[in-house]
């Protein structure tokens, strides 16, 4: 069977599978006896387990059935959750996600699972032996069974323990366990069962149980008897010895009974609380599976195309009805204009996502460096529900993971450090994410050690940049520039110096700003600002020395009218003072190697960029518009003032200033 | 070679179980689609074994298990269940059926089992 058109729903649905894992494993460390968690990691490996087999990817099938035997274990409290496991699961999960991600590439790269199989192996193994020894099972009687068994001795009858092991793949088992205990009971008398009956209808146990009865039958008669019911496996008959038994197994029992109990108690809270959750979230789910459809991004990528296309061509037309002054054409026109702005903005939802996409995985990334850095730091995840372009999804994963692992190695103490100086033990990382107007924020805090401006200003001597009159959040930020790493050490969790600038030059790219509030002692924070959409955009355009510019409106805080005789000079510098505020001006024909036009009427944008707040010196205002941004290619890549060109109405391609670049 | 009534509301059913005794050398001596219909054929052919299906129109396997135990107590009955119906298979258990089997069938435990009753 041709398996390839399965290929990219196994992928997508793989990799949601993984990162379900990720997230419930982690929670499992967490909340270790959670049978809930363990179902539903049990439920994703054997989905996983499935798919995969179906495809014909048999290393991963093999990979994740050895890793359900070790939740199995857990299921059924064979195995307790520690650490040590769990770190060995990431690693199959991490194993899991090379293969899947090869698949994609059809790179035909293989990728070694004998490691892996074995740890999981080891693991496996280790359960046996434990099972053997936890399992010397105990019969506490109470006077009155033992009387019953002193006068059935008498009797001439047998006690016996009987293991039932049933069918590895044996269905309804406490239906197969009752139909083995009606079995028993027809011949003889039953004292007791572990686990208890009540247990056994519950079906709450693993393959199997034993029987403890009296009976005048022999061992052969009685085992023949049990087997002659179906997917029973094995049969192992016992005679317990006497006095032993009383004594050894009645002491051991009492506590035995307590901690069962205790548990008892604990895991029927923990279920009698969780099912209510667990339905909802199904019926959650449920609705919907139904209500989505998966799109490929080419086509949604087509689909805002062909509506930029339509915005572009509908200024056209608005334009022309203006110039033929056509009424009829005109309320037509205003009608199209309101259709395709709502078709706009359902194309730019269809293309959000929550950022939850990019954040889940931190969770898993904390955890791996607290163990690695020998740090205690929690994570706090906030406004993961906030949503942004899946382009700006897709690429905003990097940077961010730069930034965690930089607050981690080099922002959080270490852990004997934080309480020399009374600092909580434990670091804290909060990545918060929030709607500000069209813009997406995304904070990574830390309450670490801070930024070390000393250091840093050494470091800006050392390699040629003069901080003298630079302002202290001026000097922070320098951090950002290329070559630049203050850590006296490197280490392989964080960078060589070649990283922050490369987090600034991806933000930029996407058309996002960051900048760096810290305080020396108190943490440091990281502030991204990025557009909530890139290709569609509000723009004021605007006229320099002849030529039309767009200005995102994004960053517009307001626009002036000024004389130029009002432009004043202070350290060398043209500044206006509006509204007792000194702003600095940027010429932007200067700043755009144009011939100045000499008027003395022109207005000033004044547009904010991170804390900057600059005014942008233009001739003439046109109008606000809607445009949509087309890359300008590859030949003019190397022009930092624009992000990009627009059609307008009339035809004209206009530039899109880039004001981050220019402020 | 043992005789075979089976008991299932599904032709579907019957027809494939009809396939795996058959073809391992069982007589199916009757079919019937409810409980009422298997006590009468029970009474009229005796078979050595029964499949009973639980829920039926009708007469369900419960009551027609209870029916034909009390008109022969050697009756040999296996439940036919469907996951989930772990209750009402022990009801069944209780009633007197010697084994059960859960759908979907695999002919291998259909086949352990009926061997096992016959003994």
């Amino acid at each position: 069977m041709d398996m390839s058109q399965y290929l990219d729903i196994f992928l997508e649905e793989s990799t949601e599978n993984l990162q379900t894992l990720n997230e419930n494993i982690l929670e499992l460390e967490k909340d270790p006896d959670n049978k809930e968690i363990i179902n539903s990691i049990f439920r994703v490996a054997h989905t996983l387990k499935g798919m995969a087999g179906s495809m014909g990817f048999n290393d991963i099938a093999d990979l994740t059935h050895k890793m359900e035997n070790v939740l199995d274990k857990f299921r059924n409290d064979i195995l307790k959750v520690d650490s040590n496991i769990i770190t060995v699961l990431f690693k199959c999960l991490d194993t899991l996600e090379l293969m899947i991600n090869n698949i994609r590439e059809d790179n035909n790269n293989t990728v070694d699972i004998k490691e892996i199989m074995d740890l999981l192996e080891n693991i496996n193994n280790e359960q046996t032996k434990n099972t053997k020894s936890d399992n010397s099972i105990d019969f506490s009687l109470n006077i009155y069974d033992e009387n019953i068994i002193k006068q059935a001795k008498e009797k001439n009858y047998n006690v016996y323990i009987a293991e039932v092991i049933l069918a590895d793949d044996c269905l309804l088992k406490s239906a197969r366990a009752f139909l083995v205990y009606k079995t028993i009971e027809d011949i003889g008398e039953i004292l007791k069962t572990v686990p208890s009956v009540e247990e056994l209808e519950q079906e709450n146990f693993n393959d199997r149980f034993y029987i403890m009865f009296l009976t005048q039958k022999n061992e052969e008669e009685i085992k023949k008897l049990i087997l002659n019911v179906s997917e029973i496996k094995e049969v192992n008959i016992d005679i317990p010895k006497g006095s032993d038994l009383k004594i050894n197994v009645k002491e051991k029992d009492e506590k035995i009974q307590i901690n069962k109990e205790v548990q008892d108690n604990k895991t029927k809270k923990d279920t009698e609380i969780t099912p209510i959750n667990k339905k909802e979230e199904d019926k959650d789910k449920n609705k919907k599976a139904h209500q989505s459809v998966r799109v490929d991004l080419e086509r949604l990528d087509k689909f805002m195309n062909l509506v930029g296309e339509l915005v572009i061509h509908r200024t056209r037309l608005e334009q022309l009805s203006m110039n033929y002054k056509l009424t009829d054409l005109h309320e037509t026109l205003e009608q199209v204009g309101r259709i395709t702005s709502d078709l706009q903005d359902l194309v730019m939802k269809v293309r959000m996502l929550p950022i939850e996409r990019v954040f889940n995985r931190f969770p898993r990334m904390i955890r791996d460096l607290s163990q690695e850095l020998g740090k205690d730091i929690e994570l706090i995840i906030q406004g993961e529900d906030t949503e942004l372009d899946r382009t700006v999804i897709d690429e905003i994963g990097e940077p961010l993971v730069h930034l965690i692992r930089n607050a981690a190695d080099h922002g959080i103490e270490p852990t004997e450090e934080r309480i020399k100086l009374g600092k909580p033990s434990k670091g804290t990382i909060k990545l918060i994410a929030y709607q500000e107007g069209n813009k997406a924020v995304i904070r990574i805090e830390d309450d670490g050690r801070g930024l070390d401006i000393e250091k840093i200003k050494r470091k800006a001597e050392s390699i040629g940049i003069n901080t003298e009159g630079m302002s202290e959040s001026d000097i922070k930020n320098l951090i950002f520039m290329q070559g630049f790493s203050t850590s006296d050490k490197i280490t392989d969790i964080s960078g060589r110096g070649v990283g922050m600038d490369v987090v600034k030059t991806k933000i930029a790219n996407l058309g996002g700003t960051v900048e760096v509030i810290s305080e020396k002692g108190k943490g440091t924070s990281f502030i991204i600002r990025l557009p909530l959409t890139l290709s569609i955009i509000q723009a004021l355009l605007v006229k320099v020395s002849g030529e039309t510019f767009a200005i995102s409106l994004g960053f517009i805080d307001r626009v002036i009218n000024i004389n130029v005789n009002e432009i004043k000079l202070t350290n060398n510098k043209e500044v206006i003072l509006y509204r007792d505020k000194i702003i600095p001006i940027i010429r932007l024909s200067q700043k755009l190697n144009l011939e100045e036009t000499y008027s003395e009427n022109k207005y000033i944008v004044i547009v904010k960029a991170g804390e900057k707040t600059v005014g942008l010196l233009v001739d003439e205002l046109l109008g606000q518009q809607e445009i949509v941004i087309k890359p300008i290619g590859k030949l003019l890549q190397n022009l930092k003032e624009y992000v990009g060109a627009t059609i307008l109405g009339d035809g004209l391609v206009t530039l899109i200033l880039d004001v981050a670049a220019i402020v | 070679m043992a005789r075979v009534l089976i008991v299932d509301d599904a032709a579907f059913m019957r027809m494939m179980l009809k396939d795996i005794l058959t073809k391992n050398g069982y007589e199916v001596i009757g079919e019937a689609p409810n409980g009422a219909k298997a006590v009468e054929i029970y009474k009229a052919e005796r078979p050595d074994v029964v499949t009973m299906d639980i829920t039926m129109p009708e007469m369900d396997g419960i009551q027609a298990v209870k029916e034909i135990k009390a008109f022969d107590p050697n009756a040999k009955i296996i439940m036919c269940s469907a996951m989930g119906q772990q209750a009402m298979v022990m009801e069944a258990i209780k009633s007197g059926a010697r084994d059960f089997i859960v759908k979907p069938l695999q002919p291998e435990r259909v086949l352990e089992a009926l061997k096992k009753v016959l003994g």
